[in-house]
C-alpha cells in the first residue's frame, strides 16, 4: 500500500515572505465591504468563506487565514468580483495571487 | 515742478521694554536718524486710539512725518486701528507700515547681542527703503448695478430671488422649463417633517410674484455673459411659448380640446429608454400631459405652453378654443440682454442615467424603477399592490465607474420612501441592501424610525445583480449579509434603485458660457471650506447642488449665502482696495502670461492689446505680478520696486561670520507669515539667519526678486505657501513651484546652485515646523558654502 503524503506547510517567516511575493495587497485597502463580490461570484456561497471575508482576511493581514481559506477551493475564476466591485479591486487577481501562494507553500514529504 | 521728499517718521512701541532690554535701543535710533528721509525717530509714550487722536510727535515742526514706520510688535487688530486713527488725522493709512523686530526673531535671548543690533539696524533700513516708494492709496468705488441674474428657478434659486428681493434688489430670475419649481417641486416628500415641498415652494413663489423687481424668464438659457462683477452684461435666449404670457389666463379650455397626448416632461428622467407600461405601472412617473399644457412642473407663470414639435400639421384646436386669443403660433425665439451687477448659478442636479448600471435592468425589467420615480408612485394607489419592496442603495454613487462621491441624500431619501409607504400600506414588506446608511445630524432620528417599523429589514451587502420572473416579472435578488457572511435571497415586487446625483447638464453647458471651473465631478468650487458659495470668477456666486450634492434644506441654506455674498455687487457703488495690480505699459511686452496665470481670469486686453486687471474681478492675490517676467506689473501697494529696494539695503554681513548663511524667506501672509512670527513671539528657537518678508500669497514671488536677492549675496531663498488645495487664491502656491523651473536654469547661468532656492508648505500653525525647515536648510547652505556673490 502506497504512503498517503504528508502535506505540510512552511511555516514562520519565510512563508510569509513567500506570500507576500506572490499577494499584492496593496489594491485591497480600497475594500468597503459592501459584499458587491460575494453575489456576483458564481461559487459565492459553496464554500464557508466567501470571497468578501478572503479580502478581509487581507485587510488584517491575515495571511494564513486568507491562504487556507476553503472559497480558494471553489473560485472560477469567472472575474465576476472584479468587474462588480465599486472600488475597482482586483478581487480575482487577488484569489488567483493567493491560490499561487497556497500551491508554492505546499510541501510534499 | 520738484518731487516733494517723503518725510518719514519712525515710531518705537516698546511698553514692556523687552526691545530696550535686547538691543541698544537709543544708538539704533540715533543711526536711523541719520538715513535719508527720515525726519523722526522717537519712542512713543502712546498709541494712537480713542484716548490719542494725533501722531505722537513732538517738536518737528515744518518737517511733519508724511509716512511713519511703526517699530516693535503691535497686535494686528491693534494696528488697523491705529492706521485708521491717523489716517483720520491726515496720514493716508498706505503710507503706513509696521517693522517687527519681535517677529523678526531679534529678541530671541539665545542671540549675540551684536548680531542682534546688526540684525535690527537691517531691518529698519529695509523698512525705510520700502516707505520711501510707499504711495497714498485711495479707497475707489465703482458704480454697480441692483440686479443680480439668477439661473434656476429650483428651489435655491427661488430662495435666492427671494432673499436679494427682501433687500431690496432687482432680480432677473432665468429658467430653462416652462415653470419653476426644479426637481424639488417633483418630489412628493421631503426629509425631515416627511411633508409636501410644494407647500414650501408655493409659499416663496407667493412672495416672490408679489415683488416687482423681479422679472421671471422662463423657457430662457443663457448664451453669453460679458463684462465684470458689478457690470455684467447677459445676452440670454428665450425659446418661444406659443402663448401669449399677458392674455393667457390659464382657464385650461385648449388642454380640453387639444388632440395630442405626450408623454411630458422627460427631462428629468433623463433616459431615453421608453417606460415599460405593461404592468400595471403606466400611472407611474412620466406625466401623460396634452401638448399644451400649463407651465411645469409648477404652473408659475400662468401661462400655458404648448409643446410645438408634438402639434399634428395645420391643427388649430387650441387657437380657435381660446376665449382669450392667447395662442399666437407664430412667436420666434428672442434673444435679450440683461444686466446684472452679480450673477448667481443655482443649476442643480440631474439624476445620474441609470440605465448605465447594466447589472440592475433599469429599463429593460418593468419592475425595476429609479428614486425619482418612486416619488410618483407614492402619489398613486398602485403602490399599494406591492407587497414587497427592494431598495439598492449607492446605485451608481460611490462607485468608481459611476459617481466617485456620495450623492449625500439618498439614504435619507430612501428612508423617508419607505417611512411614507408604510403610512400607506403598512403590511408591505421593505429590504433595503446597503453598504453604509449615512444619515448625518437629526437625519438620525429617521433612521432610527424606519428601523423600527415591523417588516424592513436593512441588509448590509449589495446585490450584483437581479432576476426577473419572466412569468410574472418579480424580481429575484442575491446579496450577502456581510455580518454574517450568509446568503440573503429575496423575492420582490417592486426593486428601487436609489440613484445618485450627478452635475446637471445645464451646469455643464454654463461652464462653457460662464468661463466658469468646475471640479472633477463637474460642480463649481473654489474654496470650499472657506468660502463656499464663492467659485473662481469673481461676481458668481453658486448655491444648491450646483457646487456639490446636497439637500433641499443645504441647497436653501446656501443659496441664502450666495445672495448675501452677491450684494457687494449689487450695491450703487463697489468699494474696491486700492490695492490692485497696475500694469506698467512702458515695460510690458504682451507676452500674455499674467492672463493666463490669473487664478480668477481678472485680466482683459485694452485698445493697444495691453493686460488690464478688470478691478472688480480682482480679488489682488498678486499671482501676476509673481508670474510676469518683466516685473512690469506691481500691486499698488507692495510693488516689485518696493521689494527689490528692500532687499538692495539687506546688510548681508549681520550675522557673525561669514560662513553663517543668510536667508531670505518670502512668506504668504495667509499662513506661513503667520508661522513664522508666531515662532519669534513665542520663543520657538528659530534660527536668527532669516529675515522674512510677507506677500499675499506665494505666486507673488517674482522670479526676478529671488535672482535679485541671489545676485546680491544672500545664500538661501525660502518661499513659504501653502499646502497643495488649500491656497485661497485656488493655486499659487503650485504657480509658484512650477514657475521655480524657468528659475533653475536662470540660477545656473548666474553660477548659483539651485538648491539655494527652497519652497516649503507652512500651515498657520506650523511654528515649530517653520524652525526645523530653517534649521536644515541652514545646515544646508553651510555644507554648500556661501553665495559666491557674497561680500
Amino acid at each position: 500500500m502506497r504512503d498517503t503524503p504528508t502535506i505540510h506547510r512552511p511555516a514562520g517567516k519565510f512563508r510569509d515572505a513567500l506570500i507576500h511575493l506572490s499577494v499584492d495587497t496593496s489594491g485591497i485597502r480600497a475594500c468597503v465591504q459592501c459584499g458587491r463580490c460575494t453575489s456576483a461570484c458564481t461559487a459565492g456561497f459553496l464554500a464557508s468563506e466567501t470571497p468578501r471575508q478572503v479580502v478581509r482576511h487581507l485587510q488584517w493581514n491575515e495571511l494564513e487565514a486568507a491562504v487556507g481559506s476553503s472559497f480558494l477551493y471553489q473560485c472560477k475564476q469567472c472575474i465576476g468580483c472584479t468587474v462588480q466591485c465599486p472600488q475597482g479591486v482586483d478581487v480575482a487577481g487577488v484569489v488567483q495571487a493567493l491560490m499561487k501562494a497556497r500551491f508554492l507553500t505546499l510541501e510534499t514529504k | 515742478m520738484k518731487k516733494p521728499t517723503s518725510r518719514i517718521g519712525i515710531f518705537v512701541w516698546d511698553p514692556d521694554a523687552s526691545l530696550r532690554n535686547s538691543i541698544d535701543l537709543d544708538s539704533l535710533l540715533n543711526r536711523c536718524r541719520s538715513l535719508k528721509n527720515v525726519v523722526c525717530c522717537e519712542q512713543a509714550e502712546a498709541l494712537p486710539g480713542s484716548d490719542v487722536p494725533e501722531m505722537p510727535v513732538r517738536d518737528v515742526g515744518d518737517e511733519r512725518p508724511d509716512r511713519i514706520i511703526w517699530v516693535g510688535h503691535i497686535d494686528e487688530s491693534r494696528y488697523q486701528q491705529i492706521r485708521q486713527t491717523l489716517s483720520r488725522s491726515g496720514v493716508n493709512p498706505y503710507l503706513q507700515i509696521l517693522c517687527d523686530l519681535k517677529a523678526q526673531g531679534v529678541c530671541s535671548p539665545s542671540l549675540d547681542p551684536n548680531v542682534r543690533a546688526r540684525k535690527a539696524a537691517t531691518l529698519l533700513k529695509m523698512a525705510v527703503a520700502r516707505a520711501r516708494l510707499l504711495e497714498p492709496l485711495e479707497p475707489l468705488s465703482l458704480p454697480g448695478i441692483d440686479t443680480a441674474l439668477v439661473i434656476g428657478a429650483g428651489v435655491a434659486g427661488l430662495h435666492a430671488s427671494l432673499s436679494l428681493l427682501n433687500m431690496g434688489f432687482g432680480v432677473h430670475l432665468i429658467e430653462r422649463d416652462s415653470g419653476v419649481g426644479g426637481k424639488t417641486a417633483l418630489l412628493e416628500r421631503f426629509y425631515p417633517k416627511i411633508c409636501d415641498p410644494r407647500c414650501g415652494l408655493d409659499f416663496v413663489c407667493r412672495q416672490l410674484i408679489r415683488s416687482e423687481r423681479l422679472s421671471l424668464h422662463t423657457l430662457t438659457t443663457i448664451a453669453k455673459l460679458e463684462g465684470a462683477p458689478g457690470a455684467f452684461t447677459a445676452t440670454v435666449f428665450q425659446q418661444p411659448r406659443f402663448v401669449d404670457s399677458a392674455r393667457c389666463d390659464g382657464c385650461g379650455i385648449c388642454q380640453d380640446v387639444c388632440p395630442i397626448r405626450i408623454s411630458g416632461h422627460s427631462r428629468y428622467f433623463q433616459d431615453e429608454a421608453p417606460f415599460p407600461t405593461s404592468t400595471g405601472l403606466s400611472a407611474l412617473a412620466k406625466d401623460a400631459c396634452k401638448a399644451i399644457h400649463p407651465a411645469m412642473p409648477m404652473r408659475i407663470p400662468t401661462a400655458f405652453v404648448i409643446e410645438r414639435d408634438c402639434c399634428p400639421e395645420n391643427c388649430d384646436a387650441c387657437r380657435t378654443a381660446c376665449p382669450n386669443g392667447a395662442i399666437e403660433f407664430e412667436q420666434e425665439p428672442r434673444e435679450k440682454t440683461l444686466d446684472a451687477g452679480a450673477v448667481l448659478v443655482t443649476t442643480g442636479w440631474d439624476p445620474y442615467p441609470l440605465s448605465r448600471l447594466t447589472e440592475f435592468g433599469y429599463g429593460i425589467h418593468t419592475r425595476v424603477i429609479g428614486n425619482l420615480e418612486m416619488e410618483k408612485l407614492l402619489k398613486t394607489s398602485t403602490v399599494n399592490d406591492f407587497k414587497h419592496v427592494a431598495f439598492i442603495q449607492c446605485a451608481g454613487s460611490r462607485d468608481n465607474r459611476h459617481l466617485p462621491y456620495c450623492s449625500s441624500v439618498c439614504c435619507s431619501a430612501t428612508l423617508k420612501q419607505i417611512r411614507y409607504l408604510k403610512e400607506q400600506s403598512p403590511e408591505t414588506t421593505c429590504t433595503v441592501f446597503y453598504q453604509d446608511i449615512r444619515t448625518p445630524g437629526f437625519e438620525e432620528d429617521l433612521y432610527r424610525e424606519v428601523r423600527s417599523l415591523e417588516k424592513v429589514t436593512f441588509v448590509r451587502g449589495l446585490p450584483s445583480g437581479v432576476r426577473a420572473q419572466p412569468s410574472d416579472g418579480s424580481l429575484n435578488l442575491t446579496a450577502e449579509d456581510t455580518f454574517s457572511g450568509k446568503p440573503i435571497r429575496i423575492e420582490a415586487d417592486l426593486l428601487v434603485l436609489a440613484g445618485g446625483m450627478a452635475p446637471s447638464t445645464q451646469s455643464t453647458e454654463l461652464a462653457r458660457t460662464l468661463n466658469l471651473p468646475s471640479n472633477q465631478y463637474g460642480f463649481f468650487e473654489a474654496h470650499h471650506q472657506c468660502f463656499p458659495e464663492e467659485s473662481q470668477r469673481s461676481g458668481i456666486y453658486v448655491g444648491g447642488c450646483a457646487r456639490d450634492p446636497m439637500s433641499v434644506a443645504q441647497s436653501i441654506e446656501s443659496s441664502h449665502l450666495a445672495a448675501m455674498k452677491a450684494v457687494r455687487f449689487l450695491r450703487e457703488f463697489v468699494q474696491v482696495e486700492p490695492t490692485y495690480p497696475v500694469v506698467d505699459k512702458g515695460k510690458c511686452d504682451q507676452c500674455k502670461r499674467c492672463v493666463e496665470e490669473c487664478p480668477f481670469s481678472s485680466f482683459v486686453f485694452d485698445e493697444k492689446q495691453f493686460p488690464e486687471p478688470v478691478l472688480t474681478r480682482c480679488r489682488q492675490c498678486g499671482n501676476c505680478m509673481g508670474v510676469c517676467p518683466l516685473g512690469a506689473i506691481s500691486l499698488r501697494n507692495r510693488t516689485v520696486r518696493q521689494y527689490a529696494a528692500a532687499i538692495e539695503v539687506l546688510e548681508t554681513s549681520f550675522m557673525n561670520a561669514r560662513e553663517e548663511p543668510l536667508i531670505l524667506a518670502f512668506l504668504c501672509e495667509n499662513d506661513a507669515a503667520r508661522a513664522a512670527e508666531e515662532a519669534n513671539i513665542n520663543g520657538i528657537p528659530v534660527p536668527p539667519n532669516v529675515i522674512h518678508m510677507s506677500v499675499p500669497c506665494a505666486g507673488a514671488v517674482n522670479n526676478a526678486l529671488i535672482a535679485d536677492a541671489l545676485s546680491l549675496g544672500i545664500d538661501g531663498v525660502l518661499i513659504g505657501g501653502c499646502k497643495d488645495g488649500q491656497c485661497h487664491y485656488v493655486r499659487g502656491n503650485q504657480l509658484v513651484r512650477k514657475r521655480s523651473g524657468d528659475l533653475q536654469d536662470k540660477l545656473k547661468t548666474m553660477m548659483i546652485e539651485p538648491v539655494r532656492v527652497r519652497f516649503e508648505s507652512l500651515e498657520i500653525r506650523d511654528s515649530h515646523k517653520y524652525a526645523e525647515v530653517l534649521k536644515t536648510f541652514v545646515q544646508d547652505l553651510k555644507a554648500i558654502g556661501p553665495n559666491p556673490f557674497k561680500i
